[in-house]
């Protein structure tokens, strides 16, 4: 085996410019993979919630009054899910609508009557993702005096839908840069194969089996997977170093998540990724080249 | 020939056949060769020399008849067993078949590199037939460096270099001046008085004739015409 490796290693030495290029075209494979693992699982861990809640506003029925507060209160506690339910009067809402318009409540004061309702600020888990918050709606809505619940329902389906799709296309994408560094490493293989073509027939004359003749190639093909995918991570980490904490900023604000670097599974999964693509375009080169 | 000869031969062919399309290279070539014999295969240009080594050797597959090397049977031999075939013999050819990205004592490796010999054994077998072949001191220089003669002492070194049963040389001497040629020559005959088999194709028969105890066939046409006894004390 030794003596493979150092073939392999002879080999890449002695056609540098051509591995070069092999392994930097895994390695932007991987990067592009990766890129697109490191946002899904950052954006997937906000759709999940991790451990926080959802906000929703129960507004109840006019016929409301406060002396049902504490039975209607208590149903909406009991819900699965719900966290914590604080009751917003009126009176409430419109103070904190004239706070929140301020300089532009003229028109409020002329209101001879209040006509905002009765409300109960709720807040659901949301561990399981925001189809739990959807579950727990629908039973507070069929709760007697809920006239209707908001929580931002529309916007977020929307955003699934693109999500999901979003991570369709990427995955779809990321395996097609996969491919392209598959078909470029046997390529290569092949180019090498032909430059060395007159020392693989002396090698057979003089006894080498296939084994002999191969396993340098797919040491080399291991190499180039390997490096190519190391390199590829390497320059992804630089890129989250230098961007990642603005960025982490930003969705700490939006999200009140820390935006993180892929996990060592992920990265032991592309590295094994790039490391077998090196060797399995060697071995289906050689496969042919061989017969 | 003689079937009594036939039971002790590690070469015999049985009415050996090989067509390149229409145009017979060899036609029904019957001959023994016993071990340690030396065989010199003569004839003009397009007489089947060349592919009486190369259906020997297996790079070519015979049309039709048989070939038994020490007992086996050619065409029975599977692609897996064709390397371990080949390890016993040593190969020399006109044109070297060196690999000019390696180094000379790398060239001569090979042949024990792909029997899976340890590095210490290669180091010293190698230095060893590359002093018998006088090319000791170019070990680290590469093939296009040296003269054709030099090259084909390399080549020499590298057929011998697996001890093999059986050396095949396929006008070893054809590009070479006479003294280079004489020089080679020497280090065929060296190994065939250790007993090794040896069949030479060549145009170089004056040369051999004189120097050789063995036999000698003549091929035309791909028919075996001739054979004769060679004896340079008789000459």
């Amino acid at each position: 085996m030794t003596r493979y490796i150092q073939k392999a290693l002879a080999d890449i030495r002695s056609n540098r410019f051509l591995n070069l290029i092999t392994m930097v075209t895994i390695a932007l494979s991987i990067l592009t993979v990766s890129l697109f693992f490191l946002f899904f699982e950052n954006l997937g861990r906000v759709l999940d919630g991790g451990d926080r809640t959802g906000r929703a506003m129960v507004y109840l029925a006019p016929e409301f009054s406060e002396t049902m507060r504490p039975e209607v209160e208590s149903a909406v506690q009991d819900m699965a899910g719900v966290v914590r339910v604080t009751f917003v009067s009126k009176d409430q809402a419109l103070a904190r609508l004239k706070n929140e318009m301020a300089g532009s409540t003229q028109f409020l004061d002329t209101l001879k009557e209040n006509p905002l309702p009765h409300a109960l600020e709720i807040q659901i888990q949301t561990r399981d993702g925001f189809e739990q918050m959807a579950a727990a709606v629908e039973q507070i809505e069929s709760l007697e005096m809920v006239e209707s619940v908001e929580y931002g329902e529309k916007w977020l389906a929307r955003f699934l839908h693109l999500f999901h799709l979003f991570r369709m296309t990427g995955y779809a994408l990321g395996g097609l840069f996969l491919l392209i560094a598959f078909f470029i490493t046997a390529s290569t293989v092949r180019l090498v194969f032909y430059t060395r073509q007159s020392e693989v027939e002396i090698m057979r004359l003089v006894g080498a089996t296939d084994r002999f003749i191969k396993m340098p190639f797919y040491i080399t093909g291991v190499i180039q997977g390997g490096v190519g995918g190391i390199l590829g991570l390497l320059i992804l980490y630089i890129a989250y170093l230098l961007m990642g904490s603005g960025v982490s900023r930003i969705m700490g604000d939006l999200f009140d998540v820390n935006v993180r670097f892929l996990s060592f599974t992920a990265m032991g999964g592309m590295l094994g990724a790039s490391t077998f693509l090196g060797w399995f375009g060697c071995y289906l080169s050689l496969r042919q080249l061989l017969k | 020939m003689n079937l009594d000869m036939g039971k002790n031969a590690i070469i015999r062919l049985f009415n050996v056949t090989k067509h390149y399309g229409e145009k017979p290279a060899l036609h029904n070539v019957s001959m023994d060769i016993l071990p340690g014999e030396f065989v010199l295969v003569s004839g003009p240009s397009g007489a089947g020399k060349s592919t009486l080594l190369k259906v020997l050797y297996l790079a070519e597959t015979v049309t039709d008849g048989q070939i038994l090397i020490d007992g086996m049977n050619l065409s029975r031999i599977s692609s897996t067993r064709l390397p371990y075939l080949r390890r016993r013999f040593g190969m020399v050819f006109q044109d070297f078949k060196l690999i000019p990205t390696r180094t000379v004592f790398d060239n001569v490796a090979l042949a024990l590199e792909v029997a899976g010999k340890k590095s210490g054994f290669i180091k010293k077998k190698v230095m060893h037939v590359l002093r018998i072949t006088g090319m000791e001191k170019k070990a680290h220089v590469l093939p296009p460096t040296l003269s054709g003669g030099e090259q084909q002492r390399v080549a020499v070194a590298r057929a011998v270099a697996g001890d093999p049963d059986i050396i095949l040389a396929d006008e070893p001497t054809g590009s070479l001046d006479q003294e280079s040629a004489r020089r080679v020559l020497e280090i065929l005959l060296a190994y065939h008085k250790k007993g090794v088999t040896i069949l030479v194709a060549s145009h170089h028969l004056r040369q051999l004739e004189a120097m050789v105890t063995g036999r000698s066939i003549v091929l035309e046409k791909g028919r075996l015409t001739s054979a004769t006894r060679l004896d340079p004390y008789t000459l």
